[in-house]
């Protein structure tokens, strides 16, 4: 059986080769797509933990003018009272709030590339030139400063390095302010390097600590905020300074902006949040903190791109199956046709038309095994992807079992009398 | 013109055809869109714009000489960030989507008028006169012509732009240039720093940062592939169904020949048996990719995929019958009836 069914195969080799490529490709194209799903699905899961089903609110300080800044922090005990409002956002069991904020911060020394600095973007670096700070020259580049909820809602992954320890997020004096950096801050800085910077009035020394993958993001301003050109702090909490010491200026500076983050919640509205607000401002005698809705725009177009790709992807799928299917059973039936004549013989020396069937279906068999470990390699190739598909798998059986179909019609329609004698 | 009996198997190959073309105008449908989203992510900047930063300038850019040059490309002015925009184009540029109303017009720029396309953030302080749309812009009224947005809540819904020669430009600021292709916007931006040297200042081009979409998907590498893959199915199927009717071919050449037929004739009367089958194959492609537009599910991009969809068709029907028809014309009757 074996000699006949390698006799088959070596027959019109070149059809057997397009069947194999064919279905190869068609595998292929499955695995893209399932592999497409796969990441569609994932992504929009990364979205869904993260936003989807919350509301998502902007909390927005009272301090619009300087005449109420003034006044506030003319007040005794203000920085103490802000303090403790930042406390009750943090630690509270009605929504989740997330410390995430948007500050540059400035670098000694700083002569990197211009895309880094603050107002590149918008063509104002050229207002932020270096500033004289006690002696130095400092450069503000932009900065963002995570508390740790904004790493478990975001999952920006990293390159190299480590994320920040949750003492660091802690000010310590004596330690340096750890950095983690955008993708495009490698080969300008590296790992362990230090920098004197300057943030909201605190002078310090900062360690680069970590590197974040190209393209990871957090969502602010009701926009994607890439972190490519970013410089990436924790978002430092201080111990109040003891009875009797001086209040440094830069504790007012951290809190205010601590103070303006975002408010997640899956079961309240704008209204309750701002409830709940107002309670916590009463609570800490502090008034005027606002909330307004800071729905990311980005989020239904990636929604929507999702679901038409699903659907093209849907279509396209369905309509290369059945051309694919088309073109192998052609592709087949002609194989077949040529080795009518050999498989006529066959059965003139004592083969049924059983063991024929049998020949065929191992031919097929071996095409389509072919065929996977070639898009399976393909996979690999191209993904790096290896794994138990089922997809792939189930259809090369449809296929299989369906172009059985007409080469057995074949062998049961084939008469080997006027097969011999010349008749096709 | 007769055309004969059509086979099953030639039938299968119109369906084919059809196949093809349905498969072509889903994937450019989809490309374009995708496309679109990234434009719509990013503010309606392409992946191609060009930004540049204009530095001091001692007089104002020569905007009208600067509108004269370009060709197929749109030069947008960011006056207060991007939701504020001055705008002036020339040639074929792809406006952004309206809900209402429509975009500028080359014959809206530099004829003393102050028009305004704005996006849904503005109704409220929209004003209506004698069935026209106003808002005031310093102090000075515009008319709305246009409504800015899409299906989906996006940037646009809070920008707004004005026809550049309506307002006093200042003497610096950040341009984008956008247009169809990379050559256009690039020969605008030259026009435009030729105006702002010719003005006495610098300009810096600025690489700002992509921030649409496109980087969060991820999905270009797969696009690619899948590109790949539908050119390797048609590529190989053409192989299978060519080989097919090469069978199916030789015998039909072979009897016209011995009737007497010049091989002119045999492959006039393939060509048009093919073009008939490549027609009905296109055009019931098109229609079902129609029908599946008109029920929402997919998209079509512009008529320049439908363009291109047919020549794929073509082309696809040309790999299909040319060489099976050359190679039998090329042996011997005796040859193909022996075969």
């Amino acid at each position: 059986m074996r000699a006949e069914i390698i006799e088959s195969i070596r027959q019109k080799a070149f059809l057997g080769l397009i069947i194999i490529l064919l279905t190869a490709t068609g595998l292929v194209f499955t695995a893209i797509g399932t592999l497409g799903i796969n990441h569609l699905h994932g992504r929009l899961l990364d979205f869904s933990t993260k936003y989807q089903d919350e509301h998502i609110f902007h909390l927005y300080d009272p301090f619009n003018s300087e005449e109420i800044l003034r006044s506030f922090l003319n007040e005794s005990d203000a920085v103490e009272r802000l303090m403790r409002f930042h406390e009750r956002l943090e630690n509270n069991p009605y929504f989740r709030y997330l410390d995430l904020n948007s500050q540059s911060i400035y670098i000694q020394d700083y002569s990197g590339p211009e895309k880094f600095v603050k107002g590149y973007e918008d063509g104002r670096a050229d207002l932020n030139k270096p500033v004289d700070i006690n002696g130095n020259l400092y450069r503000p580049v932009k900065g963002m400063q995570f508390s740790e909820l904004v790493f478990t809602t975001f999952k920006p992954s990293l390159h190299s390095g480590r994320y920040f320890l949750s003492s660091e997020y802690h000010y310590q004096e004596d330690q340096p302010i750890p950095l983690i950096l955008g993708s495009e801050y490698q080969g300008i800085y590296s790992l362990g390097d230090q920098l004197n910077i300057y943030f909201l009035g605190l002078q310090s020394r900062a360690q680069v600590i970590g590197f974040f993958n190209k393209d990871s993001y957090v969502f602010i301003n009701g926009d994607i905020g890439y972190l490519d050109r970013q410089m990436v702090m924790p978002s430092l909490e201080f111990a109040f300074p003891a009875l009797g010491t001086p209040i440094p200026d830069y504790l007012f500076a951290f809190y205010h902006v601590k103070t303006s983050g975002y408010v997640i919640s899956k079961d309240l509205n704008a209204d309750e949040v701002q409830v709940l607000i107002n309670q916590f401002c009463r609570e800490c005698r502090l008034t005027g903190w606002q909330i307004e809705g800071s729905h990311v725009n980005n989020l239904d177009i990636l929604n929507l791109e999702s679901h038409e790709f699903f659907i093209s992807f849907l279509i396209i799928s369905v309509v290369v199956f059945i051309f694919t299917f088309i073109n192998i059973v052609l592709s087949l039936s002609l194989k077949i046709k040529n080795n009518l004549h050999t498989y006529a013989i066959h059965l003139i020396s004592g083969a049924t038309p059983s063991d024929i069937k049998k020949v065929i279906a191992a031919e097929i068999a071996f095409y389509l095994i072919i065929a996977n470990i070639l898009a399976a390699s393909f996979a690999y190739l191209k993904f790096a992807y290896i794994g138990f598909n089922p997809t792939p798998l189930v259809i090369s059986i449809i296929i299989g079992v369906l172009s059985l179909i007409y080469p057995f019609h074949q062998i049961n329609q084939l008469n080997i009398s006027m097969y011999l004698r010349g008749k096709r | 013109m007769r055309f004969k009996e059509f086979t099953s198997e030639e039938y299968t190959m119109s369906a084919l055809f059809a196949a093809v073309a349905f498969l072509s105008l889903i994937f450019a449908g989809y490309i374009s869109d995708t496309y679109y989203k990234e434009k719509l992510s990013q503010g309606y900047y392409g992946s191609n714009t060009v930004y540049i930063k204009v530095n001091d300038p001692s007089k104002q850019l020569d905007q009208k000489s600067l509108y004269a040059g370009i060709k197929d490309a749109i030069i947008f002015q960011e006056l207060a960030g991007e939701r504020v925009r001055a705008v002036f184009f020339r040639g074929d540029i792809e406006p952004p989507p309206l809900l209402k109303g429509r975009f500028f017009q080359e014959d809206d720029f530099f004829r003393g008028k102050k028009l305004v396309v704005i996006g849904n953030a503005y109704n409220p302080i929209v004003t209506e006169r004698k069935g026209h749309d106003y808002i005031i812009i310093n102090q000075e009224e515009y008319e709305v012509i246009g409504y800015l947005g899409g299906n989906e809540i996006s940037k646009l819904d809070y920008m707004l732009m004005v026809n550049a020669d309506a307002i006093d430009p200042g003497y610096g600021g950040v341009y984008a240039i956008d247009g169809n292709s990379k050559q256009n916007i690039a020969a605008a931006a030259q026009l435009l720093k030729n105006q702002v040297e010719k003005a006495g200042g610098s300009y810096l081009v600025i690489e700002r940062e992509p921030r649409g979409i496109k980087r969060l998907m991820k999905n270009e590498h797969a696009n690619a592939l899948l590109f790949f893959v539908l050119i390797s199915t048609f590529l190989l199927s053409s192989v299978a169904v060519n080989l097919s009717l090469y069978e199916k071919t030789k015998r039909e050449i072979a009897i016209q020949r011995l009737l007497g037929f010049s091989s002119k004739t045999i492959v006039g009367q393939i060509l048009r048996d093919y073009i008939f089958l490549a027609h009905v194959g296109f055009f019931l492609g098109l229609s079902v990719a129609l029908f599946l537009v008109s029920y929402n599910k997919i998209h079509l991009s512009n008529s320049l995929a439908v363009i291109a969809s047919y020549f794929v068709v073509i082309l696809f029907g040309l790999l299909v019958i040319i060489l099976p028809t050359m190679q039998a014309l090329h042996n011997q009757t005796r040859e193909l009836l022996s075969e």
